[in-house]
């Protein structure tokens, strides 16, 4: 498993957000990407995800390119807002509607909801409480749950920890280690302390460019 | 499979819209307010309209209340695609859904689908209410019938939904020209009034022409005599429409290019 990320830029009106930004990262890289606002962190992000696409530059993923519809099948994109859940359905229905969109089946879905529970003692909570009546850590866990329901390979976090207590956060890292042992995970955060969260690869984005 | 996940969002929104009991009294109580307005209205105008209506088989009160309840299917699948597309754009779900592996339109078609089915309810929901307290006397086997026109005509009022979130994603905007859309639809397909009022040429245009009003003709047609006086012009206007899914999707496909490049920018407007 392997990411290049080859000469990127990206301009919005007279405004260059990204110019000619290149970085590889291999089987089991957690990369932080720090840097202040306006840096161009989640406009990167963005790319990496394909919700912007890039002027100029490619994004090949283990030899696809993030033009084809496959790269998509090996990314998952999650960031601190919930998007997408219902918030007065069950952590359950919320799980089957994404698993139904996602046509993950029902086999596979009990094997992966078996799997939290053993880990996650709190999991199982999540699945019967409605999704407004969590906490912002239950809600998190299940948003990560239901967006990795596919199985990707390479996880893009835009500032996960961002609504999260120490607790939580650590919780929420503890689970990304677990999981994701011989995957590609990035993730922005403009703190400091996150920096040494749970990275092995750490750099920093400035007016659009990486510096470090 | 898409048949089941439309049933299970369906599901979902009855969870949502309707969470209490009080919630489901409250949607009666405002459809029979609405009942009470029709069925005074058509009592101040019935007398003058009778000629102008005489054809429909029926008075100014089914008239006016198979307009407002059959003409909301199309109207919602019109104004749904851009009020969930932007709905989904403000939570984030709309970019979620695109670093998904699935095509966009699927969420998006399934999401108005259910919200269709929603629509549905409480035109049945109208219906009983009409059919229990205010003499509503058309056959039901009549408006089941009625009923098999709009599965019929769903690939054109969506293709045309699908159209109006290309403009919006194109554009950022659309909510202006939308709203003039649903306007001049309601007005021209005889919804509320019987379209022998305007000009002879621009009767021959929204007849010929117009999707809406050619399927709330054919509606009322069906209501009042059954499939035996369907209108075979009209429905053959009507397939010519229903192509409109395919240019729909490629335009589709096209403004979310554009929406890429552009970096998602949309204004929000009330």
């Amino acid at each position: 498993m392997n990411l290049k990320i080859k000469n990127i830029d990206k301009h919005f009106k007279s405004k260059n957000v990204l110019s000619r930004v290149n970085l590889n990262l291999k089987n089991g890289d957690i990369c932080h990407l720090g840097g202040a606002n306006g840096s161009g962190k989640t406009t990167f992000l963005k790319i990496l995800s394909t919700i912007i696409t890039p002027d100029n530059g490619s994004i090949v993923l283990n030899g696809i390119d993030s033009l084809n519809n496959n790269y998509k099948k090996n990314i998952s994109w999650i960031t601190e807002k919930n998007d997408g859940l219902f918030s007065r359905l069950s952590g359950v229905e919320n799980i089957n509607f994404f698993a139904s969109l996602l046509n993950v089946s029902q086999q596979k879905l009990n094997i992966k909801i078996d799997q939290w529970e053993q880990q996650i003692p709190i999991f199982s909570e999540i699945l019967r409480t409605k999704f407004y009546q969590n906490s912002t850590g239950m809600r998190q866990l299940l948003s990560y749950f239901c967006k990795t329901l596919h199985d990707p390979n390479f996880i893009i976090l835009d500032e996960p920890f961002k609504a999260l207590d120490k607790q939580n956060k650590e919780n929420f890292v503890s689970l990304l280690k677990k999981n994701h042992e011989n995957k590609i995970i990035i993730y922005s955060s403009h703190q400091e302390e996150d920096n040494d969260l749970f990275c092995n690869k750490n750099i920093k984005l400035l007016r659009g460019k990486i510096v470090s | 499979m898409l048949v089941k996940l439309i049933i299970k969002l369906f599901k979902i929104n009855i969870k949502n819209n309707f969470y209490s009991p009080y919630i489901v009294l409250v949607e009666i109580f405002s459809i029979l307010i609405s009942l009470t307005i029709y069925w005074y209205t058509s009592k101040a105008f019935n007398l003058k309209l009778t000629d102008s209506i005489s054809k429909y088989g029926h008075d100014y009160f089914h008239y006016l209340l198979l307009g407002e309840i059959f003409l909301s299917i199309p109207l919602t699948l019109l104004s749904g695609f851009i009020k969930k597309t932007k709905m989904l754009i403000i939570e984030g779900t709309f970019e979620t859904f695109i670093s998904m592996p699935v095509n966009l339109l699927k969420p998006l078609i399934l999401l108005n689908l259910s919200d269709l089915l929603i629509e549905i309810f409480q035109i049945f929901l109208t219906l009983v209410l009409a059919y229990l307290l205010f003499g509503f006397e058309i056959p039901f086997i009549n408006i089941l019938q009625a009923i098999s026109i709009i599965i019929f005509t769903l690939p054109i009022f969506v293709a045309i939904g699908i159209v109006a979130t290309s403009v919006l994603l194109i554009f950022g905007r659309g909510d202006n020209f939308i709203g003039y859309i649903s306007t001049l639809a309601a007005f021209g397909s005889g919804a509320f009034f019987p379209i022998d009022v305007f000009p002879e040429i621009f009767q021959k245009l929204v007849t010929t022409l117009s999707p809406y009003t050619i399927f709330l003709q054919l509606i009322r047609n069906i209501s009042n005599h059954g499939f035996s006086n369907i209108g075979w012009n009209s429905l053959q206007v009507l397939i010519l429409w229903n192509l409109l899914i395919i240019p729909s999707i490629l335009i589709f496909n096209y403004s979310l290019k554009i929406y890429k490049k552009n970096g998602g920018f949309i204004v929000f407007t009330s």
